[in-house]
């Protein structure tokens, strides 16, 4: 469970990011949509205690700083939108830096990093040299390196996605987040996820919160947030929404 | 494809001991090779086996040992400190004296051969070198700190700015300086193992203990660093002490080396990572492997130092360049070819 209370952050450029209460359950995908400089990764950064801010962030109803850096570390976990590790581990290497929290003996890391591999579908490319890997399966290495961190939570662990997407193909976007929903269902995961494709977040999210300039403007099931009027009003694009023949929203 | 690291490590043990044995027993007096090697064991073990004259025996043990070691020491130390640095920076081409410390270290130096009397230098170059790189260190350290933790560019930045300083601080002392002294500055600037005792080697063994102990010590953290500052956070890496440490061991380490040996450079920019194109970047086998080729450098450069030009000798820093320099050309032009 995280909980934002009364956020406030300025950025030195004027930026104001606002954020009264905001909460992540164990069970739900949570995604937040907006613009660009909407303010999403700022509100990621500031939710993992990545950039100070006024307010309180609390993990489990304890404010984070109040948390030892290696227990944190176990139960928040963030996927950031890019990495730029310029050194030719291989991609289990760059996976097994997920094992820097916790205390498994080599053979249950093993075992676990198998495991997270396979999850990920990355397993394919464990003696790979990460340099030579591409965006994409860069993303779920490092995907793979996040779920390693918390594998071994005693508490529900919360797990932040910084467009987890951006960089993966049709198939892989959707085995992404069917994961993450996986992860939260069955194993209580609270799931943050910065989305872009409304589809995806129409198809995977329980709760949708949408920024715009600094603010959270609403918060809901994605059927309330993702509606016509909120994609002209914020996006400035009038949108076609057609019913599928299962029923579900299609942006187009 | 990577080499693996027990073999590896194991050869280069070998090399060493080879470079060290070779060390001991040629130079610029022909001393026969077995009782160069019996006299050092006499002296461990309290016998006296080897036939050698006196100055023969103290040859060997006053002069070859001491340097042997100090030269396998302080190229370690160095290659340690190397491999810090870039893991601290995520940079594989950084250098210890990128944060200030070297140049930092050859102005106290340069200050206290200017100064002193020349019967004073043996304790005032050292501690002179010493007291400068570590203040100078932390200066930067200090002024690289920022509200959110430190920034690497402002570190990098910092470094180069007191570098350049220092330089034209060095230069300005280097025209002060009648022509006996201008001679020693340069020679102290290229770097030379000529000055090793038993002092300096203990103070030495001392430093790459520390260095080693500490530095593997942290080896998950640096790995984790090698992510970036906020994602080693996000590992539960406390950042700030983990670096604030890692400046104060380089600092010690390379103030310590220059202070010695004098401004040896391309050990600890070049050993780390021509180790990681072998056996990969990550910490834990880079640290020790990297302190033993670096070792290995220096031994090997400073017998080119004292036998190319015998009965002269050469200074050392001229050597590790001339040695490492065109490897690594060759090692960046081979990796090159090989990614696209």
């Amino acid at each position: 469970m995280l909980e934002i209370e009364q956020l406030t952050f300025r950025h030195s450029s004027g930026f104001t990011l606002c954020v009264p209460h905001l909460q992540i359950a164990p069970g739900e995908v949570r995604a937040v949509l907006g613009t660009n400089g909407a303010g999403k990764s700022t509100l990621l950064r500031l939710m993992s205690a990545e950039q100070p801010s006024r307010g309180q962030v609390a993990l489990h109803g304890r404010p984070l700083e109040c948390w030892r850096p290696t227990e944190r570390a176990r139960h928040l976990g963030v996927l950031p939108q890019a990495s730029n590790l310029d050194f030719a581990f291989t991609a289990r290497e760059v996976v097994a830096l997920g094992l820097t929290p916790l205390s498994l003996g080599w053979r249950d890391a093993g075992r676990v990093v198998r495991e997270v591999m396979r999850a990920t579908d990355c397993e394919h490319l464990a003696t790979n040299s990460y340099t030579a890997l591409s965006g994409g399966e860069r993303q779920r290495v490092h995907l793979a390196r996040v779920l390693l961190q918390l594998s071994q939570a005693e508490l529900a662990p919360v797990l932040l996605l910084d467009e987890p997407t951006s960089a993966q193909d049709l198939g892989q976007q959707h085995r992404v987040l069917q994961l993450a929903c996986d992860l939260a269902r069955e194993r209580g995961y609270a799931v943050g996820a910065i989305l872009h494709d409304l589809n995806l977040a129409l198809r995977y999210a329980k709760y949708c919160t949408l920024l715009h300039a600094g603010r959270v403007v609403t918060c809901g099931t994605p059927a309330e947030v993702i509606s016509g009027d909120n994609i002209e009003r914020y996006w400035g694009y009038t949108p076609t929404l057609l019913t599928a023949a299962c029923g579900r929203t299609v942006v187009a | 494809m990577r080499a693996p690291v027990l073999p590896s490590a194991l050869v280069l043990g070998a090399l060493v001991l080879a470079g060290a044995l070779l060390s001991l027993t040629r130079g610029a007096m022909e001393i026969p090779a077995l009782d160069s090697l019996l006299a050092v064991g006499d002296a461990l073990l309290g016998s006296d086996v080897a036939e050698l004259a006196g100055h023969q025996r103290a040859v060997i043990l006053e002069l070859r040992l001491p340097r042997t070691l100090l030269a396998f020491f302080i190229g370690a130390i160095l290659a340690q400190c190397g491999a810090a640095m870039q893991g601290m920076f995520r940079n594989p081409l950084a250098d210890p004296g990128i944060i200030g410390v070297s140049a930092g270290a050859a102005v106290g130096a340069v200050l206290a051969i200017y100064l002193s009397p020349p019967d004073q230098t043996w304790w005032s170059v050292p501690l002179g070198a010493f007291a400068t790189g570590l203040a100078t260190s932390l200066l930067i350290y200090k002024l690289a700190r920022g509200g959110s933790g430190t920034s690497v560019f402002i570190l990098l930045l910092a470094g180069i700015a007191v570098s350049a300083l220092a330089g034209a601080f060095i230069g300005f002392i280097s025209y002060l300086s009648d022509d006996t002294r201008l001679r020693d500055l340069s020679l102290w600037q290229m770097g030379s193992l000529a000055s090793a005792d038993s002092a300096r080697v203990w103070v030495a063994a001392f430093a790459f203990a520390l260095l080693a102990l500490r530095l593997q010590h942290h080896a998950a953290a640096l790995n984790a660093l090698l992510l970036g500052e906020p994602e080693a956070r996000h590992l539960g890496i406390e950042v700030e002490p983990l670096k604030r440490e890692l400046v104060l061991l380089v600092a010690l380490g390379v103030g310590l080396a220059v202070s010695a040996a004098g401004v040896i450079g391309f050990v600890g920019l070049v050993v780390p990572h021509i180790v990681r194109m072998v056996s990969g970047p990550c910490h834990r086998t880079l640290l020790p492997l990297a302190a033993l080729c670096g070792g290995l450098l220096l031994l090997v450069a400073d017998i080119g130092a004292r036998l190319l030009l015998a009965p002269a000798e050469l200074p050392v820093g001229i050597l590790t360049a001339l040695l490492g320099a065109p490897f690594f050309i060759l090692l960046l032009l081979q990796q090159r070819h090989r990614t696209p």
